[in-house]
């Protein structure tokens, strides 16, 4: 009975303390998150980007083709959004590129990015992007041919949940030792060029703690990528997402790797996780979360999503949740207690530099090929020398005009005897006329014999 | 290896396990090819029409290789035994396809490895291959005063094509 209970207390013991652990875990990370995170509803989302894309006192938005006025009419609503929010530095930046038309000649091309910052002026910095351009009006003179997508999923729902946490920002005023920077790209449709020349604009990206990108929020499922091994931030954001109704998680291993564009050319590759604004820090060692939706599990591979306001909102499933949840989740994982000191840990990570890199993989493989030559010749010559090559002549014809005395009979020519008769090696001279009338008696005689013989046997 | 020598099996299914091994071995990077036309909204797609053009594009492209390579070198290892190594060859070829593409799945949980993968996986695996489909024609092909000549045709013929694709990817591929 005592064993028993020994035993049995033991056993509680073990089962209590693993269960209290367990919800301590469980405490722990809810405590780590800010207890009130709902910031942002569905509702806020969708009247944030009916707004934007349906219009207000500055005209709609369907249009927002990139390196038109109608871009800059866009960037201009988002700066007086984001100043009536609170945002007094709130501000347009152009950005120029050149670029070659279709006839061969230079033009200069403008595109905006609006910059806004919560709690300016610390030294260390967390990025929130997300593009709002589109390419519905197309581009003739670079080729780029119309779409007539107003990019409602691509990318009206990515700015609309950036507005709508930038406000949240502001509203709740929740106390960072470091500063928030909201940047709506230009021109993403283009290269990311809005990204690339904002992420050129930094001196030194090293107090950067993160960098965090918006893209196509919608749909049931949304999809997390830092990076192509694990990280500390992706953990972080996986761990906080499970409280939400549309499912986060990170892309299926399965999704084909995609040739590198021109932001990760440096890389050697991508794919759809690294397509998108962040890229351009991506490729700096900056680290990088991309919250982004899409269908990338179909049978198909990924094609973009072409559609028109009423064509988004006829979906059942474009309700403006996802939008929503992707930016109460950044919210709750920024405004944790903690975040800042587990932040410094989100470049602790595998390296895998020494993969990337175009130049040493061919200069490699020519050294490979090179002693490879070298190996084969040494081959060669051993096998010469071990099994020596008999040359071989075609045997000649010869002709021995005095006879094979005088030849030499040990090679493989072959020989013609033409030795002559010699017409005095008889000792009897004879009479040529001679034998001929003793050969026709003889054949006379011959003939007689047979007759007779032939007469007899009858 | 006598099935090799006597041609037991049908010409005409070697080539086409052949070029569904190649397939194999290149599908990764036709599917990364065809995936981005997709994501450009160029062309859609999906694995098994990947799978098909690469077994096509990557066989069409090795037969005609080797025909022209053994057509060159027939006057010197003889029409009929050029024909012979020929078929021979695809039975060196397959392993290598299909080890290589088995080796690529690695991408999928290492997508850093993709620009490595493509360049040294099969090519380490043919220089292997090689070495041994040169040693089976010298055995079964040649006489052993033939073997210097042999190895000399057949190893320079696969360490120039390769040393040439080398050449032209690193110029078009990193300086250009």
């Amino acid at each position: 009975m005592k064993r028993f209970l020994v035993f049995f207390t033991c056993l509680l013991f073990v089962v209590l303390t693993t269960g209290c652990n367990k919800s301590a875990d469980t405490a722990k990370k809810e405590a780590f998150f800010a207890a009130d995170n709902e910031v942002i509803t569905a509702e806020n989302v969708n009247t944030e980007l009916d707004t934007f894309v349906l219009g207000d006192t500055t005209g709609e938005h369907r249009d927002r083709t990139s390196f038109t006025v109608a871009e800059h009419s866009s960037a201009k609503y988002i700066e007086e959004r984001l100043k009536s929010f609170g945002y007094e530095n709130a501000a347009i930046q152009s950005v120029e590129e050149e670029a070659i038309s279709v006839n061969g000649t230079a033009i200069i091309y403008t595109t905006y990015n609006v910059v806004a910052r919560y709690n300016e002026g610390k030294e260390r910095e967390v990025l929130i992007g997300a593009s709002y351009d589109n390419m519905f009006s197309g581009l003739t003179e670079l080729g780029v041919p119309a779409t007539k997508s107003e990019g409602i999923a691509d990318n009206a729902t990515g700015a609309s949940a950036l507005l709508c946490l930038a406000k949240a920002f502001c509203d709740e005023n929740p106390t960072l030792d470091y500063t928030v920077t909201f940047v709506f790209y230009g021109a993403s449709k283009i290269d990311n060029i809005g990204s690339r020349k904002f992420a050129d604009s930094y001196a030194s990206v090293k107090n950067i703690l993160l960098c965090v990108n918006f893209s196509v929020l919608t749909g049931e499922k949304l999809y997390i990528f830092a990076d192509d091994v694990k990280t500390n931030h992706e953990k972080l954001f996986l761990a906080n997402a499970n409280r939400f109704a549309t499912k986060f998680s990170t892309l299926p291993a399965t999704t084909p790797v995609l040739p590198p564009t021109s932001v990760t050319v440096d890389l050697g590759y991508s794919h759809y996780g690294l397509v998108g604004d962040h890229a351009a820090f991506f490729v700096k060692d900056v680290p990088c979360i991309n919250i982004f939706g899409g269908d990338y599990e179909s049978f198909n591979y990924y094609t973009p999503i072409y559609d028109t306001y009423e064509s988004y909102r006829s979906e059942s499933s474009n309700n403006g949740t996802a939008a929503a949840d992707a930016a109460n989740l950044l919210y709750s994982t920024l405004t944790a207690t903690d975040f800042s000191a587990v932040a410094t840990t989100f470049t602790n990570k595998k390296s895998y530099s020494f993969f990337t890199g175009d130049a040493v993989i061919y200069i490699v493989q020519i050294g490979i090929i090179i002693l490879s030559a070298i190996a084969l010749i040494i081959v060669v010559k051993r096998l010469e020398k071990k099994y020596p090559r008999v040359p071989r002549r075609m045997p000649k014809v010869k002709i021995a005009v005095f006879g094979m005395d005088y030849e030499n009979k040990g090679d493989s020519d072959i020989y013609v005897d033409l030795k002559p008769v010699d017409p005095f090696e008889n000792d009897e001279a004879t009479d040529p006329f001679e034998n001929s009338s003793q050969t026709d008696s003889n054949n006379e005689e011959s003939k007689r014999d047979d007759v007779d013989n032939n007469s007899k046997n009858q | 290896m006598n099935f090799i020598k006597e041609k037991k099996i049908h010409k005409a299914i070697v080539i086409v396990i052949t070029f569904l091994a190649l397939g194999y071995s290149s599908f990764y990077s036709v599917r990364s090819m065809f995936a981005a036309y997709a994501a450009e909204g160029v062309f859609n797609s999906n694995d098994v029409v990947s799978f098909l053009l690469s077994a096509i594009s990557a066989g069409a492209i090795y037969e005609l290789i080797t025909m022209l390579l053994f057509k060159a070198n027939a006057r010197k290892i003889g029409q009929l035994r050029a024909r012979d190594m020929q078929y021979a060859l695809r039975f060196f070829v397959i392993p290598v396809g299909i080890l290589s593409g088995a080796l690529k799945t690695l991408y999928f949980f290492f997508p850093y490895l993709f620009n490595y993968g493509e360049v040294f996986i099969e090519f380490l695996l043919l220089f292997i291959s090689f070495g041994f489909y040169i040693a089976f024609c010298c055995k079964n092909y040649c006489v052993k005063e033939e073997y210097a000549t042999i190895a000399t045709v057949l190893g320079s013929a696969v360490l120039l094509l390769y040393g040439v694709l080398a050449v032209l990817s690193l110029l078009s591929g990193v300086l250009l």
